[in-house]
């Protein structure tokens, strides 16, 4: 069994690589590590600035009790903020995109019928593709965990102790948990919809549910400002509307946890480490792909687009 | 004209059988009605903080002139739906101009019309002229939507010149989407393989619709913490504006870089036409536009500049099969 699996996941680790698809997201998603690293430094130097400035002109004008730089004891990850926003939006769609080809690539060349006429069950196969899926993800993290480190170290002008090491490492092993539960959805979506286009948009519009329709009623900000990394520190809204409807989304709020997670992590302004919303999409969709494959018709026609 | 008006209506029947794009449409109606519901009952949560920051101020002896109060302005409850429109909206956009060409090119039925008496102007023509009046459908269906919602809550019409304003934003919205649809539709006829049209364009829809914008509004200082900077400064606007002509350079990258994505430009004229930027709040068309001319254009030149590519890429396709 476990040969059978390992043979499907390297096999999908491989031609995944391959594609010239997921080399442009891939490219996509390195290049904003590095960028990442860049904005924050740049954003840091100019802000400085800017208190300095702030703080020349008020006491010009007289002003004596002048507030303290907020930016003053930031953490040398913080500069990093821009990742989180970066895991949710190109992670994501590199995990929809990823999940969804490992599956409608077999699907379009009808190899189904060949494969399952061999003793190879559907769970080894979805097994095995989840293997070369993940394989693949924690690859493209690895490099970016890599980036970031380097990066990091060069624009703080020393290495990286040991404590901020770990805490990054964990951010991107969270990261790696939260880009393969869209890969899954892309997964179950490619496995449930006869149309190639609807197996991809599907997921989309799934993602943005996720990542901005249920975040928006949890705190009433809207959907573009919840890109900017400072929305996590927004007050949420207490009155009897917003909590009964934040009981209700907050335990499928796994976007907002996810920057929770990350901002603890990187800024360690604050200890939040929310990490059952996480479990429990990892869990839904591992076990959606399962039974989507259980119910997969082999023989059923294709649609055209 | 006969011909186009055929083709234009076939894009229009079949789109609405699509199934996805009536998925989409659902989706962004019912985001559009939360958006709303959430703006509505926020409100008392906005009034509450006004207050609190009012007493602050007034019991420091300071200033309030700088505090401005909150209102349930109909146009400015608006800001969600805009939201939705530039991320939905534009895939929206994708799809239908993903499904024009996806469903004849898939089935090599393109070889077939071009044997008859049409010409590629005509499919090309007919197809945006399809499109486009579903658009127009999906943000009239929007708008009134929006409408009925925005009177059942603050209890107020739209003034002649609100209705004005809303409707500039429609013709905005309607410029938007089409680009995206145009885009899609020049990548479709580009790509061999159509399932990598429409990843390319999610990769082009991401970094105009979210990554750019997002980039810009990162990188400005004011946005560093809830609130504002400067608010948390105590600084008025002039006194704000003194500090960053010394960070004028800056400052035009910035904006430079907001400006590469069209999305940017929708979202300022947008705002600016509805009253979300206080800067415009209740001010005159004519006052608007001498401000927001350039994004007007420059919303008009991404359309124009992907409508003429879309023409050109149709004209010189190659059909024939392998």
């Amino acid at each position: 069994m476990f040969s059978t699996i390992k043979i499907i996941a390297t096999g999908e680790f491989r031609s995944l690589l391959r594609q010239k698809t997921f080399s442009l997201l891939l490219t996509v998603f390195l290049f904003m590590s590095v960028f990442s690293a860049y904005i924050g430094l740049s954003t840091k130097t100019t802000i400085n600035n800017v208190y300095n400035e702030t703080v020349k002109q008020m006491v010009a004008a007289g002003v004596k009790n002048i507030p303290t730089n907020p930016f003053l004891n930031a953490k040398p990850l913080a500069i990093l903020n821009n990742m989180v926003v970066y895991i949710l939006v190109i992670g994501a769609l590199l995990g929809i995109v990823v999940g969804y080809s490992a599956f409608i690539r077999e699907r379009k060349a009808g190899v189904f019928k060949i494969l399952f006429s061999k003793p190879i069950s559907k769970y080894e196969f979805i097994l095995g593709k989840m293997a070369g899926t993940l394989l693949t993800m924690a690859l493209v993290v690895a490099v970016s965990f890599v980036i970031s480190l380097v990066s990091t170290s060069v624009v703080s002008s020393h290495i990286l102790s040991l404590s901020d090491t770990v805490r990054l490492l964990l951010f991107y092993a969270f990261s790696l948990g939260y880009i393969f539960v869209f890969s899954m959805i892309g997964l179950f979506f490619a496995a449930y919809s006869r149309s190639e286009s609807l197996a991809l948009l599907a997921p989309v519009v799934v993602w943005i549910l996720i990542s901005f329709a249920i975040p928006q009623l949890n705190s009433a900000v809207g959907p573009t400002a919840l890109l900017n990394p400072t929305s996590s520190q927004a007050k949420l809204p207490q009155s009897q509307f917003f909590t009964t409807v934040r009981a209700i989304v907050h335990p499928f709020s796994i976007s907002e946890d996810f920057k929770s997670v990350g901002r603890s992590l990187l800024q360690g302004d604050i200890s939040s480490y929310p990490v059952l919303s996480l479990l429990m999409y990892l869990t839904a969709t591992t076990g959606g792909c399962f039974y989507i494959m259980k119910k997969y018709d082999v023989c059923a026609p294709e649609s055209d687009t | 004209m006969q011909r186009i008006i055929t083709i234009a209506k076939k894009e229009y029947l079949d789109a609405i059988k699509n199934k996805l794009f009536l998925v989409l449409l659902v989706f962004l109606l019912v985001l559009t009605v939360t958006s709303l519901v959430v703006v509505t009952f926020d409100f008392p949560n906005k009034v509450m903080e006004y207050n609190k920051a009012l007493k602050v101020l007034q019991n420091a002896g300071r200033s309030t002139a700088a505090l401005r109060a909150p209102e349930l302005a109909p146009l400015k409850m608006l800001r969600g739906v805009i939201d939705y429109l530039e991320i939905i909206g534009a895939i929206i956009g994708i799809i239908l101009g993903y499904l024009s060409i996806a469903k004849e090119k898939g089935r090599n039925v393109l070889q077939l019309i071009l044997s008859r008496p049409v010409s590629r102007f005509d499919i090309t023509s007919g197809k945006v002229v399809g499109n486009s009046l579903l658009v127009l459908s999906v943000l009239a269906g929007t708008t009134v939507a929006t409408y009925l919602i925005m009177w059942y809550v603050s209890g107020q019409s739209l003034s002649l010149v609100e209705m004005e304003k809303l409707g500039l934003v429609y013709i905005a919205s309607y410029l938007y989407i089409m680009f995206f649809f145009c885009l899609t539709s020049v990548l479709a006829l580009k790509f061999k393989t159509l399932p990598n049209a429409l990843i390319v364009s999610l990769v082009i829809w991401l970094a105009f619709v979210l990554i750019i914008p997002q980039v810009g509004d990162t990188m400005d200082p004011d946005n560093q913490i809830p609130g504002g900077f400067f608010t948390s400064m105590n600084l008025t606007k002039p006194q704000e504006e003194r500090v960053m002509a010394k960070f004028s350079t800056y400052e035009k990258v910035r904006n430079a870089l907001e400006e590469s994505s069209i999305t940017k430009h929708y979202e300022r004229l947008s705002f600016a036409l509805l009253g979300i930027k206080n800067k415009y709040d209740k001010k005159p068309l004519g006052a608007i536009f001498k401000d927001m001319w350039p994004d007007s254009v420059w919303v008009l030149l991404f359309f124009s500049a992907m409508l003429i590519t879309e023409y050109i890429v149709f004209r010189k396709s190659n059909f024939m099969l392998a």
